[in-house]
């Protein structure tokens, strides 16, 4: 069985994804709006506060509770930045109504609240209770404080900002301090209407059998919402590529320095467009027969870790790595050395073997996992290709792509997080 | 080789099977999947550093040489085990932890000739002294990285601070002293002794067929003859060496680790106490909880915050951990929560809400190749069958809980704290 898709009214699609290898039902709620820097922080917040209380289940506590008693469904959230799309998404998992103690319908009771946080929340007079919102904003700037304690996620999110600059692409999701500290009801009631009126909407189901009734929900709750300048899926901002490199080091109370590399790139958009540029970073720092695995790590000893990953959505490249000082310079000497190699054509066809095989095995593992599926069609726009469909493009990028993805790629920023010396 | 079909008629059926040296061997078929999961594994980890084999007289080897030999394991006279996985697609990878080292892969095609990769690299030891020193490196930067961890930190100090004697208290990897110490020498006598087959499990689950999986270990597994291994039990008394323990790190807001030390008086719990254990810990401070709702509404915690049952072969604790700008006050609170669960009872709803969710999560754990061989390995090390919990939910009452909860004893609990550094 395949993907069905079909509108479920304007500017709202239902995606069902037949899968009769699990136990659950897994249903999301993804909506998608332009990136704004300026509304980013609140618009970040408020799938938060939606997940934590609705007008029925105004405590937190009684929500929690009325999750365990659906058999520990799962309720999640998150807001990311996908391309140059803010993807909201607010999803439950729930074990199939054959599991069920008592002849209920968890499936059906799990949609039925995951709509109620989404269309239904604890307004009081038309606004948010000030005690959820200074409990979520609370959370929100421990979350933001919080980020230094991983060392590696910060020295990207560090990289991506120095390499964005202004592109609202750059920003860290969650806003900064300040702003979240302003974040209001006005704002967030403002957000929450803009959002079901104005989003592309995709309501995904994977399940073993045609939630009907969850689709019927989520389409007659869009239908009784003014939906009006629905947001443009195809929109698409390149990061021009630098004039010369741009080079930070900052330093922190760490033993291990941190090395994030950003790179542009002349590829982006769907995997049609830009299979070459996912196979290029594949080879250059994926698995464990790339060129970076093998030889920087591998051979050399200049790290424990040192991978690349490709951005199609947005068209770049990073390369992160854990160093010691000394080594700094060396590495990233070695890391531009292999992509010359590769833009050389120097490395063997094994190796091209060995990234196909690796990256079409995980494809097909796709199909084991609800949250997978769920995530491979909702972190894309644009026509959407299945894990199998995706399989046969990547058998298809030659050695010559590879090589022209490759001489695409600029290196635009080097972030460098370093121990403090003695003195600081 | 003995075989044991065991079924359950919600969940499915599997293989258990031991053969004539003693190795333990769990498959599932999962029908539909399109991969599977496989981990070939010893009962050997980071505690395992005192100990005789076959009567003879005991050895002491320096701490990390469990995780040092899982690294050095992947090397052959032939070359690199990874190289030889690239070449099929396949994802590799192993793990050490303080009670077991696992050896895994997962595929989508081509599962019999990685069977038989993993079934030959794991039964092939190739040290050299040449080697064992590049791995010295490689291992030193895994450790430093560790240190700039808090979580990590946080969690190792608060396991110092409880144990008098017991090697859990000792980084995983060791310390960048100890693993100087390890030579080839010392990684063939541990090999010798812990990757016998009597020590060590199979478990695989998938698109797979059972017959062919036995038949392919009859085939690969040498024929060594069971060795009898004497683990040194590591004294232990009910006191901690310290309540408290703090030290400072590079972040923004304490975190803290709180536990509870609990004794067996030399054995290890059973499937039902550590059921019991998971069910206590989510009435008390799990998100429905009423220390949870305590401590959120007076901003003494955020979104981390978590519980677990820490327990292994020697050692066993409950540990609550998170990050609050006031961890004393955290650790009162649980304690008065303890006691007030005591006298007062447990909320029958609660009880009833969260045996519930733990059923979920059992029904949802088969859902995923890699859950089940998890648990598989579980089973294997501190033994019970792989359908226990279901049954086993259904016994507990209020009382097993309450009875648990009197035997946390406030005077052998410890508080770790990381603190930010101070500026200036």
């Amino acid at each position: 069985m395949s993907l069905k898709i079909f509108s479920l009214t304007k500017g709202v699609d239902g995606y069902y994804i037949p899968n009769d290898r699990f136990s659950t039902t897994l249903i999301t709620c993804n909506l998608y709006i332009p990136l704004n820097a300026e509304t980013m922080a609140a618009e970040s917040l408020l799938p938060y506060l939606l997940s934590s209380c609705c007008e029925k289940y105004r405590d937190y506590i009684d929500l929690n509770i009325r999750l365990l008693e659906l058999y520990g469904a799962d309720l999640s959230c998150s807001a990311t930045k996908s391309g140059d799309r803010f993807h909201i998404k607010l999803g439950i998992n729930v074990i199939n109504d054959k599991f069920s103690f008592d002849g209920g319908s968890p499936v059906a009771e799990a949609a039925d609240l995951l709509c109620g946080l989404i269309f239904a929340p604890a307004l009081e007079n038309g606004d948010f209770s000030p005690l959820d919102i200074d409990r979520e904003k609370r959370k929100t700037i421990e979350r933001i404080e919080g980020e230094i304690n991983n060392k590696r996620s910060f020295a990207r999110t560090r990289l991506l900002a120095e390499m964005f600059g202004k592109d609202p692409f750059g920003k860290f999701s969650y806003g900064s301090v300040d702003e979240v500290s302003k974040i209001d009801s006005d704002a967030l009631v403002s957000v929450w209407r803009r959002l079901l009126e104005t989003a592309y909407v995709r309501i995904c189901a994977v399940s073993g059998s045609y939630p009907e009734k969850a689709f019927e929900k989520f389409a007659d709750m869009f239908k009784s919402i003014p939906r009006h300048d629905i947001t443009d899926t195809d929109y698409f901002r390149e990061l021009p590529e630098a004039k010369s490199v741009k080079d930070i080091t900052e330093r922190f109370e760490v033993t291990q320095g941190k090395l994030a590399l950003g790179f542009t790139s002349d590829l982006h958009g769907s995997l049609k467009e830009s299979a070459a540029l996912s196979l290029l970073s594949d080879i250059w720092g994926g698995g464990p027969y790339s060129k970076l695995f093998e030889n920087v790590r591998e051979k050399e000893s200049l790290c424990y870790y040192c991978s690349a990953s490709s951005r199609r959505s947005k068209g770049f490249v990073m390369v992160e790595s854990g160093i010691e000082e000394q080594n700094a310079q060396k590495v990233v000497d070695a890391v531009l050395r292999e992509l010359d190699d590769i833009k050389k054509g120097n490395f063997d066809d094994s190796v091209i073997e060995a990234s196909k095989k690796s990256v079409t095995d995980a494809l097909a593992g796709y199909y084991d996992s609800a949250a997978a599926l769920d995530a491979w069609y909702t972190r894309e726009l644009g026509e959407p290709v299945s894990p199998e469909e995706a399989s046969d493009i990547i058998m298809k990028v030659s050695r010559e792509e590879i090589i022209e993805a490759a001489k695409g790629i600029k290196l635009h920023t080097v972030y460098r997080l370093l121990p403090k010396r003695g003195e600081e | 080789m003995k075989r044991t079909l065991c079924t359950d008629k919600m969940l499915g059926e599997y293989t258990y099977a031991v053969t004539d040296n003693g190795l333990k061997i769990y498959v599932m078929e999962k029908s539909g999947f399109s991969s599977a999961y496989a981990i070939f594994g010893t009962r050997y980890g980071s505690i395992d550093t005192k100990f005789s084999k076959n009567g003879g007289k005991t050895v002491e080897v320096p701490a990390g040489i469990a995780h040092f030999l899982e690294h050095k394991l992947f090397e052959s006279e032939e070359g690199d085990t990874f190289q030889r996985f690239a070449k099929t697609g396949a994802y590799c990878n192993a793990y050490t932890s303080f009670d077991r080292t696992c050896y895994l892969f997962s595929c989508s095609s081509n599962f019999e000739e990685n069977f038989d990769i993993l079934l030959d690299f794991v039964q092939s030891p190739y040290f050299t002294a040449e080697t064992v020193e590049k791995e010295q490196g490689i291992i030193a930067q895994e450790i430093k990285m560790y240190e700039d961890s808090p979580g990590w930190r946080v969690l190792f100090n608060m396991l110092c601070a409880m144990y008098e004697n017991h090697p859990v208290k000792i980084d995983i990897a060791g310390t960048v002293d100890s693993i100087a110490k390890i030579d080839h020498n010392l990684l063939y006598e541990c090999y010798n002794t812990f990757y016998n087959p009597s020590n060590m499990y199979i478990c695989v689950a998938g698109n797979i067929d059972t017959d062919k999986v036995l038949a392919q270990i009859e085939k690969n597994l040498k024929s060594t003859p069971p060795v009898e291994i004497d683990r040194y039990s590591f004294p232990e008394s009910r006191e901690v060496l310290s309540s408290y323990t703090e030290q400072s790190l590079e972040v923004a807001k304490p975190l803290f680790c709180f536990g509870y030390k609990e004794v067996f008086d030399g054995r290890d719990p059973t499937v039902k106490e550590r059921t019991v254990a998971g069910l206590l810990l989510e009435i008390l401070c799990g998100d429905c909880s009423e220390l949870y709702r305590r401590l959120l509404d007076d901003g003494l915690i955020g979104d981390e915050f978590s519980a677990e049952y820490f327990q292994g072969h020697g050692y066993s604790a409950f540990i609550i951990e998170g990050e609050s700008d006031d961890p004393v006050k955290v650790s009162e609170e649980i304690k008065s929560e303890v006691a007030r669960l005591i006298k007062e009872g447990i909320d029958p709803r609660l009880l009833n809400a969260v045996k519930r969710s733990a059923y979920g999560d059992a029904v949802k754990n088969f859902d995923s190749t890699e859950g089940i061989v998890r648990d598989m390995v579980e089973c294997a090390i501190s033994g019970g069958d792989l359908f226990d919990t279901v049954e086993i939910l259904k016994e507990i009452t209020d009382r097993d809980i309450i009875e648990r909860l009197k035997a946390l004893d406030k005077q052998a609990s410890v508080l770790s704290v990381v603190s930010p550094k101070k500026k200036g």
